[in-house]
């Protein structure tokens, strides 16, 4: 008898995994996308300028100057610059995991609300329970989920790497400035992985020990979605989403026109303080799980 | 006997303010397939729940070979009432997560397959495509494919065709001759009169027998029928005989034995009669009798077998 493995062959074959893991990719194509459209718009657009500055000057009767180099205009594609370094494959592994950083809390909520929901809703918890034990069969789910979070940072990882390594070729290309570029990543990924292994499992287990309480799929999904919403609304520290978004701040970079933007933060936490207080939140709400599918009543 | 088997010691629970399960104390021997009965609401779904851990009780515990569930639960198998599946997984897959075991002995799913017939095609559809019927055998599959030492049934006969019963009564019947100690509930009262070796009967959440099936029915009054239009003889010659619109005639006899000797009696008196037959209860009317207090075990000189260890 081996819970998880049962867990993992369910959830592998559980037709809204199979969604979620869908819409994400399709965020990652998104993302990518979007920001060489923006990289290339800007190009362009800086282009315009100068080409339009080029005729001015030349309207002022200054052409001669310009050609003998005595007047020179500055191209400014600072912004272009920095979007074409978000599409090298030492920088896209970021912007897929930072795409994964924001769409995945809603994503594995509703996957460990669903994990556990559908048990109660099916009325399978009963032979679950009586079967495995009931915390077994959560602790089984709770480990399946963890390995989902492994799975999908692992494909976002890599699956930047492949998505910059095109874009990248495209881009330099088609673009003298992206060709012109030596990009130099500051990213630590191993930092990054571990941030989203902590955080995206937390959000897993918020939604799984919700729907455990609750011993509804609809209202652990509901309920675990509103609680970041209070979070915010109450803006007090120690909450876990002010730990998840000063890491965030603290560990990932920003780039111009990319779909997801720094999130904005009145006082973010100080990065080991961060990290103590999400990791005390994910402990703590993995106690309560296991004490409640522990001592839960299946009637 | 005590220690081993399935020991209900003391078993108290409540719901809210209400007593549902009054201090039942008795046991389910292995190799034995144990009736427990009771009318609906007598408790017997809660008790199963108690003995598999499902709900905490109020006082009292379970024993399985002397163990509390924790430490048996690989060796436990349980089907209910309303028999759940995973309507999206196929049959096969349903098989899996519902007995919670990931690697099939396969020589021994193909054996529990065929004996409740569940071929290859079933097995691939989608839960969501089965029957009742269908789904409570897979429950049942389920159960058996943990080559349960413990089993426990609850109602496992709601919605199967006379057929698939009798599949599933064969199957528990062949588990029973591998040792396995088996509680079963329902209200086919008829049905399981073949099956089980022993009762246990529920009232009102009080356990008011546990004991032989045989010895039961054998406790259980039987009648003499007399289909007569000789009403005066009859009235003189046995005027204990209860007699309904139609003209027949009940003697109530404790036993076969006075049953006979009653048919003797009738055969040598000067009686005209059409028929004269020994006419047993039927489990069902025997339930309904216990039920309705017309029928004290206890008052028949049947011990009341709790378990005291």
């Amino acid at each position: 008898m081996n819970p998880f493995k049962i867990e993992t062959n369910q959830l592998k074959n559980s037709v809204l995994v199979r969604i979620c893991i869908a819409l994400l990719m399709c965020c990652f194509i998104w993302g990518l996308l979007t920001l060489y459209q923006s990289a290339e718009g800007e190009e362009h657009r800086q282009e315009k300028i100068q080409q339009s500055v080029v005729d001015e000057v030349i309207k002022n009767g200054a052409e001669e100057e310009l050609e003998n180099g005595g007047l020179e205009i500055e191209k400014n594609d600072d912004i272009a610059r920095s979007m074409y370094i978000g599409l090298h494959p030492s920088v896209t592994p970021n912007l897929f995991l930072l795409i994964l950083a924001n769409i995945g809390p809603i994503v594995f909520i509703i996957i460990g609300s669903h994990l556990i929901g559908s048990e109660y809703h099916q009325g399978t918890v009963k032979m679950k329970a009586a079967h495995i034990g009931w915390r077994k069969a959560v602790s089984g789910k709770l480990c399946a989920l963890l390995s989902l979070v492994l799975v999908m940072v692992t494909a976002a990882l890599l699956l930047g790497l492949a998505g910059g390594w095109l874009a990248w070729k495209f881009a330099t290309a088609h673009s003298d400035l992206a060709a012109s570029l030596e990009v130099k990543a500051d990213v630590s990924y191993p930092v990054l992985i571990l941030f989203l292994m902590i955080g995206l499992t937390f959000y897993s287990v918020l939604g799984m020990t919700v729907t455990l309480l609750t011993k509804s799929r609809l209202a652990g999904v509901l309920i675990s979605l509103a609680i970041p919403y209070a979070e915010q609304m109450m803006s007090l520290p120690f909450l876990p989403l002010t730990a998840y978004q000063s890491l965030m701040v603290h560990h990932f970079i920003y780039v111009d026109g990319s779909i997801i933007g720094q999130p904005y933060l009145t006082e973010p936490m100080g990065e080991p303080s961060a990290w103590a207080v999400l990791v005390c939140w994910l402990f703590a709400f993995i106690a309560v799980q296991q004490f409640a599918a522990k001592k839960q009543q299946i009637l | 006997m005590g220690t081993i088997g399935i020991n209900f010691k003391n078993i108290q629970h409540q719901y809210r303010t209400k007593d549902v399960l009054r201090g039942v104390s008795f046991h389910a021997d292995p190799s034995s397939i144990t009736f427990l009965a009771g009318e609906n609401g007598a408790g017997k779904t809660t008790l199963i729940k108690v003995a598999l851990g499902l709900i905490s009780p109020k006082a009292g515990n379970t024993l399985f070979d002397g163990l509390s569930v924790g430490k048996i639960r690989e060796k436990i198998g349980c089907v209910f009432d309303e028999p759940p599946v995973y309507p999206h997984e196929s049959g096969f897959d349903n098989l899996k997560f519902l007995s919670g075991i990931h690697s099939l002995d396969p020589k021994w799913s193909q054996e529990v397959c065929t004996m409740l017939n569940l071929d290859k095609g079933l097995l691939k559809h989608k839960a969501k495509a089965l029957s009742l019927g269908q789904r409570h055998r897979l429950a049942v599959a389920a159960a058996l494919l943990r080559k349960p030492k413990y089993l426990f049934l609850d109602e496992p006969s709601i919605g199967l065709d006379p057929p698939s019963w009798q599949l599933v009564q064969t199957a528990l019947k062949q588990m029973a001759d591998r040792g396995c100690a088996i509680l079963i509930t329902g209200q086919n009262y008829d049905a399981t009169e073949n099956l089980a070796d022993n009762i246990a009967i529920l009232q009102n959440g009080k356990l008011i027998f546990s004991g032989s099936i045989v010895k039961l029915v054998q406790a259980f009054p039987v009648h003499v029928r007399i289909v007569t239009d000789d009403h005066r003889e009859i009235a003189v010659q046995f005027p204990e005989a209860e007699h309904n619109s139609s003209g027949i005639y009940r003697i109530v006899c404790e036993s076969s034995e006075e049953a006979r000797a009653v048919i003797d009696q009738v055969r040598r008196s000067t009686l005209n009669f059409q028929e004269l037959s020994i006419e047993k209860a039927s489990m069902g009317k025997m339930m309904t009798d216990i039920y309705a207090g017309r029928f004290r075990p206890e008052r028949r000189g049947l011990a009341y077998e709790s378990v005291q260890n």
